[in-house]
């Protein structure tokens, strides 16, 4: 079974790698969720932002819908860098990809 | 001091049921929370949102089930304290409960019913110098009165549906003076509020500030201005009020400090009746855990019935109750 591996930066700075299967059918939040980080509030509708990352390193993820967008702006600590990562399924091109867990 | 039976503590859909199944044994309620609706996640997250999970409702909207709740409640009476958060519970000598909320509130009861969800619905505050000096000296996080605001320069943040429609209330003849900063040029709200602000921007009863910040905050020992940042400039602005809106989100706040069994930010409980390892304390609902949870409503609504019951024998040692069907009186008003 193809495994992709998933880098974490927590809020105190401390680093998580995590090895999730391809074909789990997950979003990243659910598989960061799954490990015991605190998030999913609404279960991935874009609507808590309980799942807001930065991602630093630019990898080939999908794009932000309008419903993500608008929830990022209404954060006062989002930038360009922030996804709310249960909008991304996972898949092959996530491996290796860095998620900072930002603090609320 | 305010007395009841029992203290519920979170007003969310678990909470509100529970004064029904409480009601049929004759307790009277009080319920404390620190949103100022009632609702918990269903008014706070997603109230137009529908649930396809409520037995006998094929579907539903989160906000009219509240509604509903609040309907089916209401026949009991039950008090309610919005907008404060419980920080303090006390075991007193004659085994009732002492409990105080952030405003300086003061509640007895017998028994406390936990129904705190994910935790405590807190703002999110924004990373401004001297935020926490303005607190309560012109900076609000929540807006419990309006009228507070009548006649008062008022600074609103944010792009949710929450700035827009307080953005629109207050500008509709209680303030003196509105003012909507957002960070960027879109708005998260509803089409008809954006529309809304717009126009009235347009008309100058709104004073709309898009693509820009509030970068700080001035006073002696109240608010009096601010300082805006916006893309080509900087600039003042007099204000009396600053509200920052971006959301609530839950955190487990002062529930770690009641000595209470915890396993992930959740209480644990025994199944048997919801009770926590304080005599007189049960927790429902999303915020206890035991061998199988499910963070379901009908799950809380389930423990709620159960809980009930036994906090009925707790207060009522020697208390006769049978139990009945709603139906067999002809509604609660038999009860
Ligand atoms: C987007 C979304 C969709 C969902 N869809 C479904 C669904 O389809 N079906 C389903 O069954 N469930 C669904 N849920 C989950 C459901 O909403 C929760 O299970 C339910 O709200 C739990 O109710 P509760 O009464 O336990 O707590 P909550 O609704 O979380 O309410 C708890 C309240 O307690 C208050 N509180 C906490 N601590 C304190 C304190 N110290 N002092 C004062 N107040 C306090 C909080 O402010 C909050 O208002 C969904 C949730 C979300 C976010
Ligand atoms: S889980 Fe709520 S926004 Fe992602």
């Amino acid at each position: 079974m193809e495994k992709i591996l998933i880098n974490i930066i927590d809020q105190n700075g401390e680093k998580h790698v995590l090895e999730t299967n391809l074909d789990s059918g997950l979003n990243l939040m659910e598989v960061v969720r799954d490990e015991g980080f605190q998030m999913g509030n609404c279960g991935g509708m874009a609507l808590c932002a309980s799942c807001h990352c930065y991602i630093q390193n630019s990898h080939d993820i999908n794009k932000k819908s309008k419903a993500e967008e608008d929830m990022l702006n209404q954060l006062h600590n989002s930038n360009l860098e922030s996804r709310l990562i249960c909008q991304i399924p996972i898949k092959k091109e996530l491996n290796g990809v860095v998620l900072i867990l930002v603090d609320d | 001091m305010i007395k009841s039976d029992i203290i519920i503590i979170g007003a969310g859909p678990c909470g509100l049921f529970s004064v029904f199944e409480a009601g049929l044994l004759k307790m009277r309620c009080h319920l404390i929370d620190s949103l100022p609706q009632p609702g918990g996640q269903c008014s706070e997250i997603y109230p137009k949102k529908p649930i396809y999970d409520i037995p006998g409702f094929p579907e539903i909207l989160a906000g009219d089930l509240i509604k509903n709740l609040m309907k089916q409640i209401a026949p009991f009476n039950p008090g309610f304290t919005l907008g404060e958060r419980v920080e303090i519970i006390k075991k007193q000598s004659d085994d009732s409960f002492f409990v105080v909320t952030n405003r300086g509130t003061e509640h007895s009861c017998r028994v406390i019913v936990i129904a705190a969800g994910l935790g405590c619905f807190e703002p999110r505050k924004p990373m401004v110098e001297n935020l926490s000096f303005f607190e309560d000296k012109g900076v609000d996080y929540i807006i419990k009165d309006p009228f507070k605001f009548k006649g008062k320069k008022v600074v609103v943040s944010g792009g949710g549906d929450s700035a827009l429609d307080w953005a629109i209330y207050l500008a509709d003849g209680i303030a003196s003076q509105v003012t909507l900063v957002h960070r960027r040029d879109s708005f998260r709200g509803h089409v008809e509020s954006v529309e809304k602000i717009h126009k009235m921007s347009n008309s100058g009863k709104i004073n709309l500030i898009t693509n820009a910040e509030v970068q700080a905050l001035k006073g002696a020992d109240k608010l009096t201005s601010l300082t805006i940042k916006a893309e080509k400039n900087n600039f003042s602005i007099e204000t009396d009020y600053w509200v920052p809106l971006f959301g609530l989100t839950p955190k487990l706040g002062p529930i770690a400090n009641w000595g209470l069994n915890l396993n992930k930010n959740a209480i644990e409980v025994n199944t048997y009746d919801y009770s926590t390892n304080i005599e007189g304390i049960y927790a429902i609902g999303d915020i206890n855990t035991y061998p199988g949870k499910l963070k379901l409503i009908l799950s809380g609504f389930h423990e709620s019935a159960l809980m009930c019951q036994s906090a009925f024998k707790y207060i009522f040692p020697n208390g006769k109750k049978s139990f009945k069907y709603t139906t067999v009186l002809g509604g609660i008003e038999g009860f």
